[in-house]
């Protein structure tokens, strides 16, 4: 006679091991950052990336090239040389960011990418991680010329730290404003932050300088290792956490 | 295949749809109510851009939140307002599309020829885009929606701004695409779906009203719509439009008892949208 009293049940940990194998089973495989990214960018190209914004690409250049322009031939310290390569490391990035947004949502093309496989989000990564690249480049070569300039005033080593540490500051404030602002005003939240910053800082004058040249080449470092950590984190959830992608309600 | 089963969106203290239960099968089905009944809302629900308060929309089961591309993979959509880049010509435009759409690149090719030549834009395929009509440019949209041979098809007011002979020939283009895929075209305007729509979707008050097909809609009217001389109306009596007659202009009107002199009527689609919508302020 069998005695039902006696039945071997699974413990509730066994339970649970065996409930989480089988929705493990169940469910898709989660991508990584670094495995989904090239597939998008093997399909969308290198020149996909700038479709339809040429002329966004062209106004960032220009502006900054003209920024950098003014910024140098006003420069007769070297206090204000690292307060100018400070404010405006991140305006290439800014530029090409804020403009190519307002093209996408001016043409009307915004939604409809947003709904495409490879979202309009999915795409931002990719030209954000393609602009921060462009950035950096521009970066080191505007803190060579200046160091070379300013012909040891400052070494071009505190010109990359300084360029850099403003540019991954902006990068990250930037990327979490994306993420975490449920409204398209977020795409001002980084820039209308800079330009306090900056607004600040010219009104403190000597002061803000002073403050500037003083902080030491590693508290630079560490601010862009922490700025760049937070940007990456950020990159990864902004890329596969989902988020409303409608820029105006149907009812007002 | 695709249900939207007990959704609800807020704005705030502002409900734009409440408790919206919805089953899709292959077919033509028309959303139709007037503007600002929710729409749009529910179009960007079902496109992801917009994500339900309460309740949730399922493609074979599965959360649409949750497939993520795979899901936007199998959706075209052509917006209310659909955005091209105006210097670039249509199959530029086309090829763009297609890698968002992680399409191959052979197939996109042969896939956008075929859908310009669908469209009737094969003429013009590598003209810019800023000399096109506005009719033009919504066959544009449509090529764009169908790029990626979609499951579902969601147009949302697609015939805004075209002339009668565009939106005729929008229709068969409509008909001709519905097969094997769930079709789902927004609209206000009762003609654009008569025809073509099997099921009519109809909000009422931000709620699910009817989803049922164009006849059994118009049996509400059964029996109850009549033509009269214009003229005063009685107590019990609706009026629900007015036509020019042979002998002047003609009242429509809804009426329990046939009035003197009154002409019964089989009712269409736009009378029984006239009159299930009497309230609202169209």
């Amino acid at each position: 006679m069998r005695d039902f009293n006696n039945i071997p049940l699974p413990s509730k940990e066994e339970k649970e091991q065996s409930i989480q194998f089988i929705v493990a089973s169940g469910m898709p495989a989660r991508q990584s950052l670094s495995a989904a990214l090239p597939v998008v960018f093997k399909s969308v190209g290198f020149r996909g990336l700038f479709f339809g914004i040429g002329e966004c690409v062209f106004l960032a250049v220009l502006a900054s090239v003209l920024l950098w322009v003014c910024l140098l031939s006003a420069i007769d310290s070297n206090n204000i040389l690292l307060y100018a390569l400070f404010i405006a490391s991140p305006f290439l990035y800014a530029a090409l960011h804020l403009l190519i947004t307002w093209k996408e949502i001016m043409s009307g093309t915004y939604e409809f990418m947003m709904t495409c496989r490879c979202s309009l989000r999915q795409l931002t990564v990719l030209r954000m991680l393609v602009f921060g690249g462009v950035c950096v480049v521009v970066s080191v070569i505007v803190s060579t010329i200046t160091g070379i300039i300013s012909t040891g005033g400052i070494s071009i080593f505190r010109s990359v730290s300084v360029s850099f540490s403003a540019l991954f500051l902006f990068a990250a404030v930037q990327l979490l404003a994306d993420w975490k602002w449920h409204s398209p005003k977020c795409h001002f939240a980084a820039p209308i932050f800079w330009l306090l910053l900056s607004f600040v800082l010219f009104l403190l004058g000597e002061k803000s300088m002073d403050f500037i040249i003083n902080i030491p080449n590693f508290v630079f470092w560490i601010i862009t290792m922490i700025s760049l950590s937070v940007y990456v984190v950020t990159v990864k959830r902004y890329y596969f956490n989902p988020k409303e992608g409608a820029l105006k309600y149907a009812v007002s | 295949m695709l249900s939207v089963e007990h959704v609800t969106k807020r704005y705030g203290n502002f409900t734009a749809l409440e408790d919206i239960n919805l089953a899709f099968e292959n077919g033509v089905y028309g959303l139709l109510a007037p503007n600002g009944a929710g729409k749009t809302t529910l179009i960007k629900m079902l496109t992801t851009l917009l994500f339900p308060t309460q309740g949730s929309i399922l493609w074979n089961g599965c959360d649409i939140l949750s497939m993520g591309g795979e899901y936007r993979g199998m959706v075209g959509y052509l917006p209310q307002e659909f955005g091209y880049y105006k210097n670039y010509s249509p199959r530029q435009f086309l090829r763009y599309v297609a890698a968002l759409q992680c399409l191959n690149r052979k197939d996109a090719e042969k896939r956008i020829d075929e859908l310009l030549d669908l469209v009737a834009l094969s003429d013009v395929k590598d003209n810019k885009m800023k000399q096109f009509s506005g009719g033009m440019i919504q066959r544009v949209g449509i090529a764009q929606a169908m790029l990626n041979d979609p499951k579902l098809l969601i147009l949302d007011e697609p015939t805004a701004g075209l002339d009668p002979k565009e939106r005729v020939r929008f229709r068969n283009l409509i008909h001709n695409l519905s097969e094997n895929r769930i079709v789902i075209l927004s609209t206000h305007i009762v003609s654009d779906i008569e025809t073509i729509a099997g099921q009519i979707i109809m909000i009422r008050n931000h709620q699910l009203y009817c989803c049922d097909t164009p006849q059994s809609i118009c049996k509400i009217l059964r029996g109850k719509l009549f033509e009269i001389p214009s003229g005063a109306l009685t107590d019990g009596e609706l009026l629900l439009s007015e036509r020019q007659g042979e002998k002047g202009p003609v009242l429509r009107i809804v009426a329990d008892t046939p009035p003197d002199g009154a002409v019964a009527v089989a009712p269409g689609l736009e009378d029984a949208f006239l009159y299930i919508y009497r309230d609202t302020e169209l």
